[in-house]
């Protein structure tokens, strides 16, 4: 159906008139990970007359929620135009809006007339691609919304799509929304091999660190590299936990060049945790204090800066780019019959089960062996374990009933949060005390250094406190229930997989 | 937001024509403006092919609706209109509110502050409650008259009328309106405007009737005619004098 179609069939009711249309150039902007569309919106920045018009519309309907006008660019939360900038900033949070879909195109407009000639409506109207029917836009108008409704009512009838012009555009360049995200979501089939199961997982996680370099490299925004490191660690604790399903030399090779990745990673994220808590982490000073904290973010961030390049080096050298092109070539190869390895042709879901039962024991092992005066080191390993046994449980999800799996990682991630909150206070506390040093033989003020010792105050205080909080968290964590759902689940009767 | 009374005594001087044209002129201008019917026979209700709501006395809930909900677009971007069926429920009540029954219109108007630039009020001729209730809510009065000795006369009382108010600031200006340079009363008046008239004068022109046919402003079917060249001239006299008398 074309629009002359469907005019063709709404005359039936009303007058139509077609008036002058408009050409309609812009770009739809989201965050890379999709948050607008995530939450159903969608962010229009074209523009009109000589302006920047920014609309914030609902994605479905395309009923605009705000519009304002700016001649910025569209960036980080904070510096979006009002009220743009309330609005998304929560959704946002440490994300950057980029450029998803540039859309230009011709839009005609009709006038639907009553039987006294008066315009109760406006119809919006575009014609799509591959004979699909027109895409609609209804513009009621004030005091004549009984019309719209039987305008919608008559669309439906007739199939019109008020589909939201941003799905259209993504379609007609071959994409869908949402087509990032750095959530593990596999659907494996418990009989598949363990080997392909595996390999088809690390594709993933290669996919992601792939996807993430770019705006590593351009510093883009900090989630960048925060899903470039998760996906190498999970890389990493897949070849260590899967490792008997794949030849031992491999496994090996790749394990060390991961490991140097995210070592050579790690002091750029280190700057990013900084930066990304300064704000809280400062919000306690008394104001003055605070204020006298402006030469030291200036420092992180000259820091954050320059290791950041140092890292996109890196990512830019040879070493990276081989890596990647051979990890693929390995993971999209058939595996050879000869050289099977001993859990290779295991189903998935035997591997699985054993390994995380297996890594859940050594979680239960070092967590009671944690008491009071237990040093900071032992909650570190325990934090590794914990961060294993999620792992393996997030790749195997499907394999288990969702309600009951999706509860324990949903317990385990409390564990983790506590955990990691506790070791990140530590490691920060101990770096800003080095940093303190620094600034102080290259002469900061009095008045920053005093800041910053009472930074150095506040993080150890805050460590304390949670300290206390871990044996409440272990012990809600390995209630009776949940042990019982861990046995349940993944004890298996088969003890031949090998580790 | 500014609020425009167009207002006279007499009936058939042009008060609705002018409000008409000059309301849409201000929409067209980017200013979001609303044309508020309030005389109960409708005629600007009409030229924006409106069908007033006609139900029997009975349905009519007093003050029941506010004027935002009975707001309509009209076929012009920018600008809205309340019929004149809203006014007719509504401007009744105003002889029994006892209190402030003068106060009236401007507490309706009030919530619409916000949403509209200007208001121009299309008022029914006579000296009435109505009126007053103009006369309080308006920031400047537009007054049209036919340029002959009697209209004068007119003029004159409602200038009288408003000084004995008390009304503050509230500017009035005269408009001649349906000049005839043919005939030798109006050319005489023209000579010898009345004070604080506008410059432009509106003439006689036989597209303000053809309004009537094609239910239109004059300015969207005879862009190039005298009628719509004078009804934009005013409309600029206008705009200058709001930003000098309002501020
Ligand atoms: N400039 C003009 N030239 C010719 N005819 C005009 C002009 N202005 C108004 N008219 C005509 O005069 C008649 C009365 O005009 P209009 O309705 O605008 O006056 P009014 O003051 O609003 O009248 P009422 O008091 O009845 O509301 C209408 O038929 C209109 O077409
Ligand atoms: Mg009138």
């Amino acid at each position: 159906m074309t629009p002359d179609d469907l005019i063709r069939t709404l005359a039936e009711r009303w007058a139509v008139q077609e008036v002058p249309g408009r050409k309609v150039e812009g770009v739809y902007f989201d965050t890379f990970d999709w948050r607008l569309y995530r939450e159903g919106l969608a962010l229009f920045v074209g523009r009109e007359g000589g302006e920047q018009v920014w609309s914030l519309m609902e994605r479905q309907s395309g009923r605009i929620l705000a519009v304002c006008r700016n001649d910025g660019e569209p960036g980080m939360a904070s510096s979006l135009p009002e009220p743009m900038g309330s609005r998304l900033g929560p959704l946002m949070e440490m994300r950057r809006l980029l450029p998803q879909v540039p859309v230009a195109g011709d839009l005609r407009l009709f006038s639907l007339l009553n039987e006294d000639g008066k315009t109760v409506l406006r119809l919006e109207c575009q014609e799509s691609p591959a004979n699909l029917p027109p895409l609609v836009r209804i513009l009621p108008l004030r005091g004549y919304e009984d019309e719209a409704l039987a305008l919608e009512q008559r669309l439906r009838e007739e199939g019109a799509r008020e589909v939201c012009p941003l799905d259209e555009a993504l379609a007609a360049l071959g994409r869908r929304g949402g087509d990032y995200s750095s959530k593990l979501n596999f659907a494996l089939q418990p009989h598949e091999r363990a080997d392909l199961a595996a390999k088809h997982i690390l594709l993933h996680l290669l996919g992601t660190i792939e996807a993430n370099v770019e705006g590593v490299c351009n510093d883009t925004d900090s989630e960048f590299l925060h899903d470039l490191r998760v996906a190498v660690r999970r890389t990493r604790s897949a070849l260590t936990q899967m490792k008997a399903v794949f030849e031992a030399g491999a496994v090996e090779r790749y394990k060390a060049e991961f490991a140097w990745l995210g070592q050579v990673t790690g002091p750029a994220r280190d700057w990013d945790v900084f930066l990304l808590k300064f704000e809280d982490y400062s919000a306690n000073l008394p104001s003055g204090f605070r204020e006298a904290l402006a030469p030291f973010h200036r420092y992180l961030e000259q820091h954050q800066a320059s290791d950041y390049r140092l890292l996109a080096d890196h990512l830019r050298s040879g070493r990276f780019r081989s890596l990647l092109q051979e990890w693929r070539g390995f993971l999209e190869s058939q595996p050879s019959a000869a050289t099977t390895p001993a859990n290779a042709g295991l189903s998935v879901k035997e591997v699985a089960s054993a390994r995380i039962h297996k890594m859940y024991r050594r979680v239960m092992r070092e967590g009671r062996a944690i008491g009071d005066e237990s040093p900071a080191a032992e909650l570190h390993e325990l934090r590794k374990s914990c961060k294993k046994l999620r792992y393996l449980m997030e790749f195997f999800q499907s394999l288990y009933p969702a309600g009951r799996i999706g509860g324990l990682i949903k317990a385990l991630k409390t564990l983790l949060d506590k955990l990691g909150d506790h070791q990140d206070l530590q490691v920060q506390a101990g770096k800003l005390e080095a940093m303190a040093g620094e600034m102080r033989r290259s002469r900061a003020g009095t008045q920053t250094l005093l800041a910053m010792g009472m930074l150095i105050g506040e993080l150890s205080q805050r460590q304390r406190a949670e300290r206390v909080h871990f044996s409440a968290a272990f012990a809600q964590f390995s209630q009776e229930r949940n042990r019982e759902l861990f046995r349940e689940l993944f004890r298996s009767n088969k003890e031949e997989v090998s580790g | 937001m500014t609020i425009i009374g167009v207002y006279n005594i007499k009936g058939g001087v042009g008060k609705t024509a002018t409000a008409v044209n000059l309301s849409y002129l201000s929409a067209k201008a980017g200013l979001r403006t609303l044309l508020w019917d309030l005389d109960p026979q409708g005629a600007s209700t009409f030229y924006f092919r409106v069908k007033p709501k006609i139900k029997g006395p009975k349905k009519l809930a007093r003050g029941e609706r506010d004027a935002g909900e009975a707001i309509k677009a009209t076929d012009y971007e920018g600008l809205d209109l309340l019929p004149a069926d809203f006014s007719f429920r509504n401007l009744d009540l105003l002889l029994e509110d006892q209190k402030k029954p003068a106060g009236r219109l401007r507490k309706l108007i009030k919530p619409l502050e916000d949403e509209y630039d200007r208001i121009y009020l299309d008022c029914p001729p006579s000296i009435s409650l109505v009126s007053e209730n103009v006369f309080l809510a308006s920031s400047a009065l537009v007054v049209p008259i036919i340029p002959t000795t009697l209209s004068l006369r007119t003029l004159g009382q409602i200038t009288e009328f408003l000084a004995g108010r008390e009304l503050g600031e509230m500017p009035v200006w005269p408009l001649l309106s349906m000049a005839d340079r043919r005939k030798r009363m109006h050319m005489a008046v023209l000579e010898h405007p009345p004070a604080n008239a506008f410059e432009t004068v509106i003439p006689y022109a036989s597209d303000v009737e053809r309004m009537g046919e094609y239910l239109q402003p004059v300015a969207e079917f005879s862009a190039a005619g005298p009628a719509a060249q004078a009804y934009q001239a005013l409309w600029q006299e206008l705009e200058h004098r709001l930003a000098l008398a309002i501020t």
